[in-house]
């Protein structure tokens, strides 16, 4: 039975990638393989960065005789990682999938049921946090050169911290799920807690460097501060470095963890997966109705179902949030960008010239993190019976997502562009002809997101994560749109020393304008024929 | 009203349905009945749009369901087999959504919510989300969406499915009421008795193809309509 649940978790998990949704066939083995590849490359460039990062505090570090200390920052790093990795998707895989209450139903223990969820989970943790810990045991071996027995329990340290990771993934995922049943506006509470997480991760990440370099010159004080107030640290960096005493009493202590949160878990996993809202009550009072037209209902309805989803606004509009972020930012900060100027000047690179395409490039790379439009048409899932029996025009339907991602893209590209240009004090030409390309490069990702997801549907997901989190098409709008950003940037660099930054600015502006027109020439064509056909 | 001629639909090379043609006149209800799978409901979805049909015409009210889908549409109203709504809407929001995609106009929509909420005693759970329903009353608010713009043709899958006695017994008569105003309802079901009580009518499938059709005395004669449901069914 546990070996039917699991195959049943894993087929529901990898399905996106190894079957076609809508003709139910298996992609061909080139398409499996080149997504396998797309996310091994993703893997590996995390992977080195992180290594890098490991390397320098381990060259410091563990000649002065503080493996254990780099062993039990790095363990930690991995596990806050891969916490804060699968807590969302512990939250929606465990206390929110759909068929919880079939599985229920049915004559297997909860406990099982559990269990297997839990697989699902442990294996997300462990991804995220590898991401961390692989890297820095690989810097570990190479500067410390550790005893067979040093690194066997460097190892068993990771495989137990992984475990330490599920128990925490899970008691944070239980009490995301035990708020969010008692919350009646759930979705901007989650995407509170959500964005106030994202900016504390971006605050640590600035400010990382200065972090470490103060760790590293105070390398020997910090180890004795841990030592002293944070002893369980301490312990747990000596059993990775090879205490076998100190393993083992970490070892226990996440075995015990572990069971002990199993346990609870699976008394009070019945209770938690099917206690419903527990917000009052709203009773209607009659009102006079508004009447608005097909178009303006269809964009409601897209903007009902966007605003109602954390999970949705999170994934595919963090850009939103963050440009007006980055334009202020830019604003405060931009006369400290244009001290730099001279210095690229004495380098040969022409800065009036280049700014431009140069801004251009830089406000489609963000723009790029707002891809609604990408797992649109798979979010209609059980409900597209309702618009395919209205006598509303698939055009219209279509066109109302675009207008979606618009409305929440425009106005934040336009402020991020303005900011930026107004901060490094660009020409009026070339300030009018950025934010014009800036939006025409927001029309290009809907159109794209929005034909990328008619030709690659996912209509019959369990739950909301697995259409948004797991939209192929998302994540070729956002690598392609990066992609493109890049060889917006890199064009420009050589272009501007042939013809002049507004030249290049005005042919960005009609190759961007020309692709979102050829790709909303086939939505008309093909792309409602194909709706009409799901 | 409703002209089915020779309609085939197939998945791959199976043909669900096989040649069917029905023609259901202003105030008549429609019952169709037939085992599961027998392709009731990939007929029901082919006559609402939601389904392309491979061969055969489709016509409501003279306006043809392939070449006019829209105008076609604006004359149907369809409840699925399962109601799934938007469950991130309220149940108010819901029907103003359905009242502006048909194009209804303010007081219109007002009276009608009005006089169907009530029938169906949920006037006072519009103002909650959809996903706080029972299945019942998401078929409730499936039927009032579908009575808001007064459709010509009432199409139902299983509407019976999931009400109480008293919403079944308000169905019902709402459905009478929309016959004897010329309307014409097209309904599957597999509650037997319901349809000999209440149809004109009745269509009876089987593998995709029709075996049966006309008045309820043309179908039972003098046999029960279970009797002659499960002789047919029993014939190769």
């Amino acid at each position: 039975m546990i070996k039917a649940l699991l195959k049943k978790q894993f087929a529901e998990l990898g399905a996106t990638y190894v079957r076609n949704k809508k003709t139910g066939k298996m992609r061909s083995k080139a398409g499996i393989i080149g997504f396998v590849l797309l996310f091994v490359f993703l893997f590996a460039l995390l992977g080195v960065s992180f290594y890098f990062l490991a390397g320098s505090i381990a060259e410091v570090m563990i000649p002065a005789g503080l493996s254990w200390l780099y062993l039990a920052l790095t363990s930690s790093i991995s596990v806050v990682l891969g916490v804060f990795g699968s807590v969302f998707t512990t939250y929606a895989g465990l206390y929110q999938a759909k068929d919880n209450e079939l599985l229920l139903s049915m004559p297997i223990k909860p406990s099982a049921i559990l269990f297997v969820r839990l697989t699902g989970v442990y294996v997300t943790g462990l991804l995220y946090g590898s991401l961390v810990m692989i890297p820095s045991l690989i810097a570990y071996f190479i500067y410390e050169k550790p005893s067979p027995s040093a690194a066997a329990t460097s190892v068993l340290t990771w495989i137990s911290l992984s475990f330490l990771i599920l128990t925490l993934t899970c008691i944070l995922g239980w009490v995301v799920a035990l708020i969010a049943s008692k919350l009646k506006n759930k979705s901007f509470v989650t995407v509170f807690i959500s964005i106030a997480f994202i900016a504390g991760y971006y605050i640590i990440y600035f400010n990382l460097n200065k972090l470490i370099e103060n760790l590293i010159a105070h390398a020997a004080e910090f180890g004795e501060k841990v030592r002293g107030s944070a002893y369980p640290l301490y312990v747990l960096g000596k059993g990775a470095a090879g205490d076998w005493l100190s393993f083992l009493i970490v070892f226990v202590v996440i075995a015990v963890l572990t069971a002990l949160t199993y346990l609870i878990l699976s008394r009070s996993f019945i209770r938690i997966a099917t206690t419903k809202s527990s917000g009052r009550k709203t009773r209607y009072t009659e009102k006079r109705a508004k009447v608005s037209g097909i178009g303006k209902a269809l964009y409601y309805k897209e903007w009902a179902r966007f605003s109602s989803s954390p999970t949705y606004m999170l994934n595919t509009a963090l850009g939103t949030l963050l440009m007006p972020v980055v334009g202020i930012i830019a604003l405060i900060k931009g006369k400290e960008l244009t001290s730099f100027y001279p210095v690229f000047e004495a380098m040969g690179i022409n800065i009036g010239a280049f700014l431009p395409p140069f801004i251009l490039a830089a406000v489609c790379l963000v723009a790029t993190m707002n891809a609604v439009t990408a797992p649109s048409v798979s979010l209609e899932g059980n409900n597209l019976w309702i618009i395919r029996s209205s006598p509303a025009d698939t055009k219209k339907v279509l066109d109302a997502k675009q207008y979606l991602h618009l409305s929440v893209s425009v106005p934040p590209v336009i402020f991020l562009t303005v900011c930026i240009d107004a901060a490094l004090g660009i020409d009026v030409v070339n300030f009018i002809l950025t934010v014009i390309g800036a939006v025409m490069f927001s029309v290009l990702i809907s159109a794209s997101g929005l034909a990328l997801n008619l030709k690659m549907p996912n209509l019959d997901w369990t739950n909301e994560t697995v259409a948004v989190k797991q939209s192929v098409p998302a994540l070729i709008v956002v690598f392609g749109g990066w992609a493109a950003a890049v060889a917006v940037g890199v064009a420009g660099f050589f272009a501007v020393k042939i013809m002049s930054s507004t030249v290049f600015l005005l042919i960005c502006i009609t190759v961007f304008a020309l692709a979102a027109g050829l790709i909303n020439l086939w939505i008309d064509k093909k792309g409602t024929e194909i709706f009409e056909n799901l | 009203m409703l002209k089915i001629e020779h309609l085939t639909k197939k998945y791959g090379e199976t043909k669900a349905v096989d040649d069917l043609s029905l023609h259901i006149a202003p105030g008549e209800i429609y019952g169709f009945i037939g085992h599961n799978g027998a392709g009731k409901t990939t007929t029901l979805k082919s006559v609402v749009g939601i389904l392309k049909f491979d061969e055969g015409e489709i016509t409501v009210d003279g306006v043809s369901v392939k070449e006019n889908p829209v105008e076609a549409k604006k004359k149907i109203a369809y409840i699925p087999d399962n109601p799934d709504l938007y469950e991130f809407m309220t149940g108010i929001k819901y029907l103003n959504f359905i009242a502006d995609i048909f194009g209804v106009g303010a007081e219109e929509r007002q009276e009608r919510i009005h006089k169907y909420a009530d029938a169906f005693e949920l006037t006072g759970d519009l103002a909650q989300h959809i996903n706080a329903y029972s299945h019942g009353m998401k078929q409730k608010l499936a039927i009032i969406s579908a009575l808001i713009h007064e459709p010509k043709l009432l199409i139902m899958d299983e509407p019976f499915v999931g009400l109480d006695p008293k919403a079944a017994h308000t169905l019902k008569e709402i459905m009478r009421e929309m016959c004897s105003e010329g309307r014409a309802i097209f309904f599957s079901t597999h509650v037997l008795e319901v349809a000999e009580k209440l149809c004109d009518k009745v269509a009876i499938i089987k593998d995709g193809k029709l075996l049966r059709s006309g008045t309820m005395e043309e179908v039972k004669g003098d046999n029960s309509l279970e009797g002659v449901f499960l002789d047919l069914e029993d014939e190769k």
